[in-house]
């Protein structure tokens, strides 16, 4: 044993050693303890180390150093006194303070014959100084006469530490436990609340968790809740896993929900004990998720719904582009699966016609390159049928540099078709607008403002535009008709609500025409029967007011005709029936002389009599019969009238004057003739006596056209029986020849020819000049005077 | 009755009518002479006096004037309608005898100031009986300013 020999060589105060058995049985004691991992030796009762084991040796350095331990100081563990001294018991200058010390000496001088103390200090072992906690016992072992004390030392700093961290540990779980905001409950297995934190005492309706203490979830949530949640008790309990769920429960407090996660509990054998329950109230997250959900199936529903269809496109400053949203809508108009579209969005134009499909793709990059909104109508084919599409986009740039086309994509198939059948009609109504000459009109009643269609304003010769005041339309009125017209608008129609119809003559502006309209219109009338607008219709109907005219005018001369015709017939008759009286008469009186005369009378008004209807008849047939109308030159027409009137003109010594220049008439070759031969004749007929007789023939060329000419240098005719000579058996001298029709024939013609006919004359013994047009008869390509040869 | 020369002025433009009407007249001896002028130019200027008419005593203002309506160069209703628009001559009874029956006529002579409307009968005894009613009724029954 080095030790004890090294310690008896060292040990100069024999008289402080202890008995040398005792030494030595302690050692061999202490001995016993060299290989306890905790440092253990033995005082004497003068508190001198008498023993220690090797752990005491090593942290010592005894028996070598010395180890003392007074009422002042314990040297015993190497206490420092200085701060040179890197070794000691780190409690220093306070080393009166040093609990083991005071342990010892108690453990001396007290009455406890043991004490344990644990206490902080700094070591130096194996060179290195470490802070420890050392549990320090002490027990006084008495002997006979004798008395030590024993010291052991262990190092309890890791278990300390470990101490230590657990505690912490358990604050932080407690921490979490009551103020994780989780709620933990822990049931045993038949469903009974044995414990629960604050939390889920909130969430069970707040106050004391005792109170919940010992409850079964029977009593707490009811038979049927309580029952569903005792079989999860045991799912829990048979489940390694831990379990989820999401409940709807009834409290008294309301309907809560919670999200909570069931885990087994088990003792340190790995028997399950019970449940542990952590449940978080997520009502407020249910109800926000409940109303988005609403809202989502709101869109959804909308979307769906909504005939058209809503796209998102993303496209990349480099060009590339992606759907990032379509709409089931959408994909049922491009006929094309929503994953396929997202998938490669070319398959938005696969099924365009393939005539719109690279207008349409142009168009894209047009408006992806330019950042302009897409706006594009193009068929598409469903199934083999034509439909239309329209689709429109409007570009927002992103803080990334991505731009989204937000799209929308509708079906026009039948707005298109409807507007193509709209085309079609308006097309036919402007068709049969402008073949019926029928022009519309819009008037606002309030401004006096209106708009004309083209056909109105082709009628009332205005430039094209949309916008008319009503004073337009009172300036082109004809002058004798404008008053009538503007009192007829504010009284009648404005006045007493009618509807507009009137007849009404303008003069265009334009050329100065006369036209005469026939307007109607039909008011629009608000709820308080006030007029708003009048929408109406103007017909030109200037051909039919001509015709009207014409046949009026011709009505007049059928009846002064009927007129003429029954006196004219009449009066033979009478002379006829009366003489053939005075015939009776006579033959009974036998007055022969009367008897002839009576005859003669009678025989004049037979022929009187026939030579009218003859006459009448002739007259008759210009209207009746007519040749087919042929090309004649005017020259040869003469040269034929002339010829058949020869015999006259030579007996009278007639002075004929022909035109130089000729003229090609194209009409009815015999009624043409006609003209020329009666006038000739009437010129001869009334040619003066006293000079000889002359006749000129000829045209001219007036404003109006061609006028013909007969001019003779006879008797004349007073300028107030100018218009009575064409009447029907008009005649200025009863005693000339005929019956008065030749000059009504002819003024028949001339009308035929749309012509008219007129005499100058100063009066008697002046000479006539008969003038007249024949505008029907002068063909286009033959006004162009011909010259002589 | 008075012992007056009775004078009747016949406008007629049908020759044969002037001698039938003048025939009939004659035959009942009413008038002691019938002057005939053929058209209503002549009617006018015999009444104004004018021109070969200047003489009243060869052509006095007639006590009746028998007028036809359809004369040549001025009608019968025009040639009435300056007779009665004439103060001196609108007394004298104005008898229009037409060969027509025609509405317009009838209307337009009274509106004229016409005194009768005669239409020629086509029967013999009918004309002859109406020439002597006629005659009778004018010159004898019926009471004149003068």
């Amino acid at each position: 044993m080095t030790e004890k020999d090294t310690q008896s060589d060292r040990s100069g105060d024999e008289s402080r050693m202890p008995p040398a058995a005792l030494l030595y049985a302690a050692d061999e004691i202490l001995h016993m303890y060299d290989s306890v991992p905790f440092i253990i030796c033995l005082l004497d009762s003068e508190r001198r180390i008498i023993s220690g084991n090797r752990q005491f040796r090593e942290v010592t350095g005894w028996p070598e150093s010395p180890v003392f331990l007074s009422d002042k100081a314990c040297g015993i563990l190497g206490c420092i006194h200085s701060l040179d001294d890197v070794r000691g018991c780190g409690f220093g200058a306070h080393c009166a303070s040093c609990p083991l010390r005071r342990a010892l000496l108690d453990t001396f001088e007290t009455a406890a014959r043991h004490s344990d103390i644990e206490y902080r200090t700094s070591l130096l072992l194996n060179g290195t100084r470490r802070d420890v906690v050392l549990l320090g016992s002490t027990a006084r072992i008495e002997t006979p006469g004798k008395q030590m004390v024993l010291l052991s030392l262990v190092d309890i700093t890791e278990r300390k530490l470990a101490e230590e961290a657990l505690f912490e540990r358990e604050r932080l779980l407690n921490e979490i436990f009551e103020h994780g905001g989780v709620g933990v409950a822990h049931w045993d297995l038949d469903g009974r609340l044995l414990m629960l934190n604050q939390k889920a005492c909130n969430n069970l309706g707040g106050g004391d968790p005792q109170q919940y203490l010992g409850s079964t979830m029977i009593e707490m949530f009811g038979n049927e809740a309580g029952m569903s949640y005792l079989e999860r008790i045991k799912k829990t309990v048979e489940s390694p896993e831990a379990l989820e769920f999401e409940d709807r429960v009834e409290l008294p407090i309301g309907i809560r929900w919670f999200h909570s996660v069931h885990t087994r509990v088990r003792d340190a054998e790995g028997r399950v004990t019970g449940v542990h329950i952590y449940a978080n109230d997520i009502t407020d997250l249910k109800q926000t998720e409940e109303s988005l959900q609403q809202s989502k199936h709101m869109y959804d529903t909308l979307v769906s719904k909504i005939t058209v269809g809503i796209y998102i496109l993303r496209s990349t400053p480099e060009g590339s582009y992606t759907l990032d949203y379509v709409s089931p809508r959408m994909s049922e108009l491009v006929n094309c699966s929503i994953e396929s579209l997202l998938a490669n969005p070319q398959n938005f134009f696969v099924n365009f016609h393939p005539d719109d499909r690279a207008g349409f793709v142009a168009l894209n990059q047009e408006g992806i390159s330019l950042l302009r909104p897409f706006d594009w109508k193009g068929r598409i084919l469903v199934d083999g049928t034509v439909r239309w599409l329209h689709i429109e986009s409007s570009p927002e740039t992103q803080m990334d540099g991505d731009v989204l086309w937000h799209g929308v994509v509708a079906d026009i198939t039948e707005s298109k078709q409807m507007e193509d059948a709209l085309r079609v009609s308006e097309n036919l109504l402007r068709d049969a607008q402008t073949v019926a000459g029928l022009g519309t009109y819009s008037l606002d009643i309030a401004t006096g403002r209106w708009n004309s269609s083209d056909i109105l304003d082709d009628i009332f010769g205005f430039d094209k535009k949309l916008d008319r005041s009503l004073s337009e339309w009172e300036s082109i009125l004809h002058p004798e008709d404008r008053e009538m017209m503007t009192n007829y608008l504010s009284d009648e129609v404005l006045g007493k609500l009618m509807p507009f119809n009137r007849e009404y003559r303008i003069i265009r502006e334009v050329d100065g025409r006369t036209v005469w309209v026939h307007g109607m219109g039909r008011l629009e009338i608000n709820e308080q029967d006030q007029p708003v607008r009048l929408i109406g219709t103007i017909q030109d109907i200037t051909e039919r007011k001509l015709v009207e005219g014409n046949l009026k005018k011709r009505d007049a001369e059928i009846e002064q005709f009927i007129y003429t015709v029954s006196h004219d017939l009449r009066s033979p008759l009478v002379t006829v029936k009366t003489f053939l009286g005075y015939l009776e008469n006579d033959v009974n009186d036998g007055d022969r002389e009367r008897i002839s005369q009576d005859l003669q009378f009678i025989h004049g008004a037979s022929d009187k009599m026939k030579e009218l209807l003859d006459e009448l008849l002739e007259l008759s047939r210009i209207d009746r019969q007519e040749n087919t109308p042929v090309r004649v030159s005017f020259r040869e027409l003469l040269s034929e009238v002339c010829g058949a009137l020869a015999g006259d003109i030579d007996q009278h010594r007639i002075d004929m004057t022909l035109p130089d220049n000729d003229l090609e008439l194209f009409g009815d070759r015999a009624r043409l003739c006609q003209i020329w031969q009666n006038l000739i004749e009437n010129a001869i007929k009334y040619r003066g006596d006293d000079r000889i007789p002359s006749i000129e023939l000829g045209f001219r060329h007036d404003t109006g056209g061609v006028t013909f000419y007969v001019k003779d240098n006879g008797i004349g005719i007073d300028p107030s029986y100018h218009t009575k000579i064409f009447g029907v058996f008009e005649k200025l001298n009863q005693k000339s020849a005929g019956v008065g029709l030749g000059l009504s024939m002819i003024q028949r013609i001339v009308e035929k020819y749309d012509g008219r006919i007129w005499v100058e004359s100063v009066g008697q013994g002046q000479g006539s000049c008969f003038s007249f047009t024949l505008p029907r008869a002068i063909s286009h390509d033959s006004t162009r005077e011909q010259m002589p040869a | 009755m008075n012992g007056q020369a009775l004078t009747i002025l016949l406008v007629e433009d049908n020759p044969d009518h002037a001698v039938l009407v003048m025939r009939s007249l004659g035959d009942f001896k009413v008038a002691n002479r019938i002057l005939h002028v053929e058209d209503g130019q002549a009617a006018l200027d015999y009444l104004s006096g004018n021109g070969p008419y200047a003489d009243r005593m060869t052509y006095p203002l007639p006590n009746l004037i028998l007028l036809d309506l359809r004369l040549p160069k001025i009608d019968g209703l025009e040639v009435l309608r300056e007779i009665k628009a004439n103060a001196g001559l609108k007394p004298i009874p104005v008898v229009v005898l037409t060969t027509s029956d025609a509405e317009q006529d009838l209307t337009k002579a009274y509106e004229f100031g016409a005194n009768s409307f005669l239409t020629k009968p086509i029967d013999f005894l009918e004309f002859t009986s109406l020439m002597r009613d006629l005659g009778f009724y004018w010159l004898a029954w019926n009471k004149q300013p003068w």
